[in-house]
């Protein structure tokens, strides 16, 4: 019984501070170094933007994490302004269009939106910020490149040099268009051009509608070419609102929400303690996913 | 013995658990035990590191802690199986008694009070203890290097004296290597003659 009762009380001690242990590692999402009543969110997007991601893998740009983080912050009382930290270079068209929605609903309901953007916001990334009320750029971020790429390899060479070959059965005849085992034919490289086309188009029409009256529409087009720039380019240009750091950000989201004096910052789609064990695990850059034909901004 | 009996025996019979261990060789037990100590120590180490580490919430530089502390936990199992198997070699062919896998079990459980030290230093940072960040974790790993030695010298039955031979004598070797490397090292200096 004594025995019993010593390893019981043992095991409770062990228990409490595995759970504090727990707590504290799942709380670096909070900046210690702020207090205040009225919180602001971070949204960090960090790394390519994606749709989806295994379980190996991890980034904070999968589209579905942090919708669903815009949308918390959207329910949530407290927090009174957000802002989104990108250091991103682009990635799926699609998950990058997602975002954006999610962040436009979420200024709908009133909550100021500010980009942070970190080494590079770019493509995605970018179209990511012209959804937002205010982009801060640092001097010597990379920036821009609006434009729409779509990548294909044939390997038929290849495949014939390894003895394989691929039959193809299909139902039309652009069923297996982008196929590795064989050359694009001219009209299905005209298909893939008015897709690349149409989607570089909504490009246009984003930073258009995100950037009004801070560029004219001419001078986006000349610039709109996939090139990209400096932050402090950026700024001369009009794609960006002001030069600072992430800091500068939050007082900007501080400024545009109203708050007096300091507000708690909070990151609300921040690694759990289970997803920096799997990113110490494995480095998700060696599991990157990557389609043949994938539309990427 | 239940697993209780034995954790309890280890921290405070450690004499009489001990010669129990070695002859019974609970392997998969002392297994569980090792290994569960060093996943704990692993998950409130990563704590006692992030209050030590102020940093941009964006950051995430922590998971190199995990990555050194997944790495630690292999590196120690690894370790342990070949710690048993060089003090068990050593003691052959110095005293000639042999018992790898009596050994192997008894630093497994010797681990045990390794568990304190992590959660007792967690615990005086949180409460603002400056002297237990210090002596917890030096009070566990001595008392850890303790049952070693004992371990050493209830598995091999050896008396006291060989058993801190056996235990430091790796330890000598490096020292002995380093005066060898040190000595060398000088003796190539150009020192002027007369």
């Amino acid at each position: 019984m004594h025995k019993k009762l010593v390893v019981f009380l043992l095991l409770a001690f062990l228990l409490l501070m595995a759970g504090l242990s727990i707590r504290a590692v799942n709380r670096l999402d909070h900046d210690s170094t702020r207090e205040g009543t009225a919180t602001i969110a971070v949204v960090q997007i960090n790394g390519p933007i994606g749709g989806v991601s295994s379980w190996m893998e991890n980034s904070s740009s999968t589209a579905g994490d942090i919708m669903e983080a815009i949308r918390k912050a959207g329910k949530r009382e407290d927090i009174k302004a957000v802002v989104v930290r990108i250091d991103s270079p682009g990635g799926s068209a699609g998950a990058s269009q997602e975002i954006a929605m999610e962040l436009e609903r979420l200024r709908e309901k009133g909550k100021p939106v500010v980009t942070s953007m970190g080494d590079v916001c770019a493509s995605g990334g970018y179209w990511i910020a012209c959804s937002t009320d205010h982009i801060v750029a640092n001097g010597a971020s990379m920036t821009g490149s609006i434009g729409v790429i779509m990548q294909l390899s044939n390997l038929e060479g290849l495949y014939g040099k390894l003895g394989i070959r691929n039959q193809t059965i299909k139902s039309g005849e652009h069923k297996d268009m982008g196929s590795t085992s064989r050359e694009l034919s001219a009209e299905e490289e005209k298909i893939l051009q008015a897709l690349v086309d149409d989607s570089y188009q909504q490009f246009l029409e984003q930073v258009q509608k995100g950037r009004q009256e801070k560029i004219a529409a001419d001078k986006l087009l000349e610039i709109a070419d996939g090139r990209i720039f400096t932050g402090k380019q950026a700024l001369e240009l009009g794609l960006v609102d002001s030069l600072g750091n992430y800091y500068d950000a939050v007082q900007q989201a501080e400024k545009m929400a109203g708050i007096k004096g300091e507000s708690k910052l909070e990151v609300i789609n921040a690694f759990s303690w289970w997803d920096r064990f799997k990113l110490g695990m494995f480095n998700p850059n060696l599991f990157q996913q990557g389609g043949f034909a994938e539309l990427k901004y | 013995m239940t697993l209780t009996e034995m954790v309890y025996g280890i921290l405070f019979q450690p004499v009489s658990t001990l010669q129990y261990l070695s002859r019974e060789k609970p392997l998969s037990r002392a297994m569980l035990v090792f290994v569960s100590v060093l996943l704990f120590n692993t998950l409130v180490n990563q704590a006692i590191s992030m209050a030590n580490i102020e940093e941009l919430p964006f950051s995430l530089p922590v998971n190199l802690l995990w990555l050194f502390g997944l790495m630690g936990i292999i590196f120690s199992i690894l370790l342990l199986f070949l710690t048993a198997g060089f003090f068990s070699l050593l003691s052959e062919v110095f005293f000639g008694r042999a018992n790898a896998s009596g050994l192997l079990v008894c630093l497994g459980f010797a681990s045990v009070p390794g568990i304190l030290g992590p959660p007792l230093q967690y615990a005086a940072i949180l409460i603002k203890l400056p002297a237990g960040v210090v002596l917890f974790p030096l009070i566990s790993i001595v008392w850890v290097m303790i049952l070693q030695v004992m371990a050493l010298r209830e598995s091999l039955e050896l008396d006291t004296g060989k058993a801190i031979l056996l235990y430091i004598f790796p330890l000598l070797l490096v020292i002995l290597f380093l005066a060898i490397i040190t000595a060398s090292f000088i003796s190539s200096f150009p020192f002027a003659e007369f």
